[in-house]
């Protein structure tokens, strides 16, 4: 339990420094970037909307020093109020996320625990295996997969699976016709527009798990303990899970948790690639269109979501692990 | 640097290394290379590929194969210098964090584990939209900035671990300085964990700067792989055709993430050297052997004949284990000693058949009550195993599994032998318990909650768990001190008696081994010496080797006079090995016959053996003969 | 085989000792947990004279050998090296002077030299260090330390990584490395005992000789008995952080005094006599060190304990008549009437029996 206070502190703090790393950001680089962006929006931009921008980025009200208007940021956060967005004002920012999430968490969230699973599964077969043609083939198929730019990967499998072969929709998350939300054939469309994107990020995420857990399960194998229980009789299905996975899982899962920013990072760049009406694709368009309030928002969110899962992944890791639960790891 | 050398070695890292240099070499000659400046706009736009623009043009009707060639540098550029920038910070972050402790390392590792589990792409893309980036350095900069965390992490548990290694604190007492001790000391024996760190690092700027120039927030203005990839994603290539101009960024992005994957695998392989053993093992071949003769008549309940065991290695076959010739009768102890490396437990493992490649049995039979083992298929002889017959082994401290409960792990072996009664097994438990001297409480215990006698304790329960007919015990008391040593001795003692075990002992202490054992068998350079009752033994050694082993143990009584060891060391059992192996060594070796003529094993008086030439009454006889002549 | 006796040692008995330690105490803390691995340890140390310090794992002994060597900075006592103080935070020069005169050698030969350097190198740092050789004249000085533990050429194992080298081979180099600032004093903690059994007389033997050589002190720590009277001029008991018994080496374990060492004799292997007959009662493990009894640490174990012992820290007394021999238990106080001699005297009759 002293574990997972321990981490949920750690995840507060995290949050914390993403929050101040988010405030000062804007105030820190050279130059004026809300100018630069009131500058773009000139004309178009609503007088209300440009002088909250002014407000909230601390260029006027000169009166406010920084730590004021640090708390003031903190103490709106605290309300929800993450402001408006400049490219749709005044849609507030969290109205958007909240719009967009959903379609992230679904996809990339759902794809990211299948290549994990099916990652390390693989891993467990190459280590198992070693020796056989097809298992020691894996492992650098999976360095390379690991290497490719998820977003290239999405490209190539858009251009040959939907747009030559036409298996899949070019984009989007659902037709618009399919009918009203949660009716079967809107459900159809959804997993439809998903499948695509969603195998692209297991392929690509995949590797990096198979090359952990083969690595991990492989050290294990040779303990003492797995050596014991060979002799011991057991069948070799026994000791491959109760001694061999049992354990290598732990430090995979512990990668699993460091890794998740980078690949929820990578992923979403795929929703661009795909149109997806995630998270991924808002960023993209809040950085073309340079709407900083949205574009921080998200990066809020993400660090959030990335911050949960990180502390479930602790809570399994906890759960699995005799030496963390009894306090004395 | 010897970890890198070994890395070289290995054919994943020459691919990775290949792959560096072919696009090293296609960023130097460029220039040479290519037909056309990369960014020079024509009105030969949206080209297949043709014998002028090998792969096509762009929509701008720039030459596609000149701005891959060029392109190169700058991802080239950026995914080194950023993997060097991050190994740098991770590197100093890591040190100092180890090296200084307290408060500086709350703080830094603190912030790395912030840093850890911040989503740094997103971050980098926040910064990047932030900065207007222009050039590549704020690139650099802003990937940098979120890339070093794991390997300052690594870093820092392998250099705390390194902080405590005896060498450290042997300059420090030496009166080193900090920055030797950190330079001189502990940095150059992470060379290889740095190399693997850089690559990983290199492998992530590679695809953060694809990313974000993919995103269009970098300099869009420069030629890179990933800017090639964000206009022809912006004008809608694929759907135009020029599956070129998207295709080879791409998978230049993706060699250049592989070779340094590959590289990073390789030197984490040589770096970890259990990766490495574990791939030697998967490469050697099964022996064939002869078929076994009949079984054996006498009351023995184990019996050697003629077993030899070895490991196959690269330079050969390493011969630890040489026709060895034993048999262990119901109910005895048998004490088994030597130097180490003399293949005590090479032998302990071959009756058990545990040898796991590159060891293995190379000829021989072992036959256990009735049973012949070396030839008993792996079904049948895993049935064998802990029922007949069951094994401690030498470092028993890692034979428990960490995840499962120490009771388990003893109804484990009891249900792999078919015993599946839930209560029998819990009551079985409880009593082995009792046996070792184990309070019931720990059944339920981990191993991590257990102290080392303990858990040498339980291991040995588990050995007694299916009341096997004999124990292999490999220095299970070794690493324990001598009051837990005794008592559990005394324990294993006590039941062996009410049993009618037999036991194998192994150790190298022979006093220890004297006192209790039924009989001794002296090793040497893999094969048995001397074997003789241990009264007898200790009494009448006749071995010089068994004498000077003997005398190498100063006692706890009687005048205090000087002793000496035993001068050289065992021969390498990789090599052949002429004549007596202890020859080298032994003050009493008679020129011209020791180290010509390997002595024969000869029982000198009831129950005996020695493999000894001074013992050998016709070499002695005709010895003397010689000399007579040569007196005349 | 020829058996010379050990040297008696004439020049062991100087005004002042080479070393003191005054009411040496640690105590290591990590968050909540404090654990105190020595306390309250007094020792001197004479020229040219080698104490054994012995004890289960656990017992303190690498604390005392680190606290010594300056590795860990005490909780609480004073080191004296000839009479002076070394101050509780010493600055950079001092600890350089004091580090010239007290060396260490460490247990793991395989961990105690870094792999990536030669033994050349390890051996002309601390002659540079302390700037005993300058320049050229640091590789003849090497060669000779080498030879001088038995590695000859020394040009030849100037040259050797470690791990070209066997355990007794770095042993002797380890040695070598304290031996070239000419120390005073030499901390040994177990340097035999990852050796094997055949090497282990060896670099005992190479030990005395330089001691006989140089007039080195030694403080030798191990765990076993044998070892320590074959080494030892004195032997020390430590149980749990706690000096129990002090004494020359003969009689300590001729006739030890402590309950506890009584323990640790019986237990040590007895190649003339079968397991059966010595059997000893080894109850119990070495106690918690977060949270020690107020009394005899070894209470729980003793077989003589009593209520005296469960009261505080018993103090060290003098056996009667013999005063170099001291031990820390309540059986021999003077106002009790001393009833552990008899029982002493009682058992040596049963063993000589
Ligand atoms: N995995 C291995 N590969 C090659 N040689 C080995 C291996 N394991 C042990 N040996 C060699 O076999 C010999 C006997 O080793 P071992 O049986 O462990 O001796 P002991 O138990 O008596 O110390 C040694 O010379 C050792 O170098
Ligand atoms: N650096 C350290 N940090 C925390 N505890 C330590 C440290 N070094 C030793 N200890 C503890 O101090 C006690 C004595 O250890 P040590 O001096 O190594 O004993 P010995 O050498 O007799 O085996 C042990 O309980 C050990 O766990
Ligand atoms: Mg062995
Ligand atoms: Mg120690």
């Amino acid at each position: 339990m002293l574990y997972l206070l321990h981490k949920f502190a750690l995840l507060l703090l995290t949050l914390w420094a993403a929050l101040t790393i988010n405030f000062f950001l804007p105030r820190l680089v050279p130059g004026n970037p809300i100018g630069a962006m009131i500058a773009k929006y000139q004309g178009r931009l609503d007088p209300n909307a440009a002088k909250a921008l002014m407000i909230a980025y601390g260029l006027e009200g000169h009166d406010k020093n920084v730590l004021t208007q640090y708390g003031d940021y903190l103490f709106k956060l605290t309300k929800g109020d993450l402001g408006r967005s400049i490219s749709f004002f005044p849609a507030p920012v969290t109205e958007m996320i909240g719009g967009a999430a959903p379609w992230t968490i679904g996809l990339v969230g759902v794809s990211t625990v299948f290549s994990f699973l099916l990652g390390s599964g693989l891993g467990v077969y190459t280590a198992a295996r070693r020796g056989s043609r097809f298992a020691d083939a894996l492992v650098p198929l999976a360095l390379f997969l690991n290497s490719v730019p998820y977003f290239w990967f999405a490209l190539i499998a858009l251009y040959v699976f939907a747009f030559l072969l036409g298996w899949f929709p070019l984009g989007g998350g659902v037709d618009i016709v399919t009918g009203p939300n949660w009716s079967l054939s809107w459900i159809l469309s959804v997993v439809a527009h998903a499948i695509l994107p969603g195998a692209t990020i297991v392929l690509t995420a995949m590797g990096g798990w198979l090359i952990a857990m083969r690595n991990n399960l492989v050290s294990t194998l040779g303990e003492d303990y797995v050596a014991f229980a060979r002799a011991k009789g057991l069948s070799e299905t026994r000791v491959l899970y109760a001694y061999g996975i049992r354990n290598a899982i732990l430090p995979s899962l512990t990668a699993f948790g460091m890794a998740l920013g980078f690949v929820l990072g990578g992923s979403i760049l795929t929703e661009v690639v795909f149109g997806y009406p995630g998270l991924g694709t808002l960023l993209y368009h809040s950085v073309t269109s340079l709407d900083y309030p949205l574009m921080q928002a998200i990066f809020l969110f993400i660090s959030l979501a990335v911050l949960v899962a990180n502390f479930l992944v602790d809570a399994t890791y906890a759960l699995l692990d005799p030496r963390v639960r009894t306090g004395q790891a | 640097m010897e970890t890198l050398k070994r890395a070289f070695n290995d054919r994943r890292a020459v691919v990775g290394a290949l792959i560096l240099i072919v696009l090293g070499l296609m960023a130097l000659l460029a220039p040479l290379l290519a037909q056309h400046p990369p960014s020079q706009l024509s009105n030969d736009t949206w080209l297949h590929p043709n014998s002028q623009h090998w792969l096509g043009t762009t929509a701008l009707g720039q030459d596609v194969f000149s701005q891959l060639l060029y392109g190169s540098r700058l991802s080239l550029l950026v995914g080194l210098v950023t993997g060097l920038i991050a190994t740098v910070i991770s590197v100093i972050v890591g040190l100092a964090s180890a090296f200084f402790g307290g408060v500086v390392d709350d703080i830094l590792s603190g912030i790395t584990n912030i840093f850890l589990v911040l989503p740094g792409l997103p971050l980098v893309i926040v910064a990047a939209a932030y900065l207007q980036v222009s050039g590549v350095v704020p690139v650099i900069a802003v990937i940098s900035f979120t890339g070093w965390a794991w390997g300052a992490r690594v870093l820092r548990s392998q250099a705390l671990s390194l902080r405590d290694r005896d060498f450290v604190q042997a300059a420090v007492a030496g009166g080193e300085g900090p920055l030797r001790v950190i330079f001189a000391e502990i940095l150059p024996n992470m060379v290889g964990l740095i190399a693997a760190n850089f690559f990983g690092a290199a492998l992530y700027a590679v695809l953060a700067e694809a990313g974000l120039e993919f995103l269009g927030v970098g300099d869009v203005s420069q030629v890179t792989w990933g800017t090639m990839l964000y206009w022809a994603q912006s004008s809608q290539a694929l759907l135009q055709g020029a599956w070129p101009w998207i295709a080879t960024p791409g998978l230049c992005i993706a060699a250049l993430g592989t070779a340094f994957a590959l590289l990073n695998f390789a030197v984490d392989e040589v770096a970890n050297p259990r990766l490495r053993s574990e791939r030697v093992a998967a490469e050697s071949k099964p022996l064939a052997l002869k078929p076994a003769g009949a079984p054996p008549a006498g009351d023995a309940l184990l019996q050697l004949r003629h077993l030899e065991a070895g490991y196959l290695t690269e330079k050969g076959t390493v011969r630890a284990v040489k026709d060895v010739n034993l048999e262990v009768h119901r109910g005895e102890f048998l004490g088994i000693a030597g130097e180490s490396g003399c293949g005590k437990s090479t032998l302990a493992f071959a009756v058990a058949q545990l040898l796991r490649p590159p060891g293995q049995v190379l000829s021989g039979e072992v036959w256990l009550n009735g049973q012949e083992l070396v030839r008993l298929p792996p079904e049948a002889l895993r049935q064998t195993r802990w029922k007949d017959f069951s094994m401690v082994f030498q470092s028993s401290m890692n034979a428990l599994n960490p995840v499962m409960r120490v009771g388990d792990q003893i109804a484990d072996a009891m249900r792999a032998h078919g015993v599946s009664d839930k209560s029998l097994i819990e009551a079985r438990v409880k009593e082995l318990f009792g046996m070792v001297g184990i309070r019931p409480e720990y059944m339920v215990a981990y191993p991590h909650q257990l102290s080392g006698g303990m858990k040498q304790r339980v291991v040995i329960a588990i050995a007694l768990a299916l009341e096997p007919r004999l124990v292999i015990m490999d220095e299970p008391t070794t690493a324990l001190d001598v009051v837990v040593q005794r008592s559990i001795l005394q324990e294993i003692d006590a039941v062996r008696r009410r049993l009618n075990l037999s036991i194998v002992f192994i150790t190298h202490d022979l006093s220890l081994l004297v006192e209790m054992s039924d009989r001794v068998a002296i090793m040497y350079a893999g094969e048995i010496v001397e074997l003789a009752p241990s009264h007898d033994l200790y009494a009448n050694p006749l071995h010089p080797y068994t004498r000077r082993l003997m005398n190498a143990f100063p006692p706890l009584e009687g005048e205090r006079t000087r002793r000496d060891g035993i001068a050289g060391r065992p021969p390498d059992l990789g090599r052949v090995i002429q004549g007596c192996p202890f020859a080298p060594r032994c003050d009493r070796a008679m020129t011209g016959l020791c180290e010509v003529v390997a002595p024969l094993r000869l029982e000198v008086s009831a129950g005996h053996v020695v493999a000894c030439h001074l013992y050998d009454p016709n070499v002695m006889k005709g010895r003397a003969e010689d000399h007579a002549i040569a007196a005349d | 085989m020829p058996s010379l006796p050990i040297k008696p040692n004439l020049s062991a008995m100087p005004s002042e000792p080479v070393l003191r330690l005054e009411g040496l105490e640690k105590v290591f803390r990590s968050g909540r947990r404090s654990v105190k691995a020595v306390t309250d340890f007094n020792l001197e140390i004479a020229r040219g004279e080698v104490v054994g310090l012995v004890g289960e794992s656990g017992s303190g002994k690498s604390t005392v050998a680190r606290l010594t060597a300056q590795l860990h900075r005490a909780s609480a006592g004073t080191i004296r090296l000839n009479g002076t103080a070394l101050p509780t935070r010493p600055n950079a020069r001092a600890l350089l002077a004091y580090r010239r005169k007290v060396q260490m050698i460490f247990q793991d030969p395989f961990s105690s030299l870094n792999p990536t350097h030669t033994v050349g190198y390890a051996l002309s740092r601390p002659l540079e260090i302390h700037g005993l050789t300058r320049g050229r004249e640091t590789a003849p000085a090497v060669r000779s330390l080498l030879e001088r533990v038995g590695l000859s050429p020394g040009a030849l194992y100037e040259q050797k990584f470690p791990h070209e080298l066997s355990g007794g081979q770095r042993q002797r180099v380890g040695i070598a490395r304290a031996l070239a600032v000419q120390p005073l004093l030499i901390l040994a903690d177990e340097p035999t005992s990852m050796l094997d059994v055949s090497i282990r007389l060896d670099i005992m033997n190479l030990m005395l000789d330089l001691r006989d050589q140089e007039g080195l002190s030694y403080l030798f720590i191990t765990h076993d008995l044998a070892g320590a009277r074959y080494m030892s001029d004195r032997v020390a008991v430590m149980y749990a952080g706690h000096l129990v018994e002090i004494g020359p080496s003969a009689g300590l374990i001729g006739s030890p005094a402590h309950p506890y060492t009584q323990l640790l004799k019986s237990a040590a292997p007895k190649p003339e006599s079968g397991l059966a007959a010595t059997r000893v009662d080894a109850r119990g493990e070495i106690p918690d060190l977060t949270q020690l009894p107020p009394g005899c640490p070894f209470e729980p174990r003793c077989p003589h304990a009593r209520a005296e012992c469960r009261a505080a820290l018993p103090r060290m007394v003098e056996l009667p008549g013999q005063s170099a021999h001291q031990v820390r238990c309540v059986l021999y106080y003077p106002e009790l009437g001393a009833p552990g001699i008899a029982e002493i005297a009682a058992t040596t009759q049963r063993a000589s029996a």
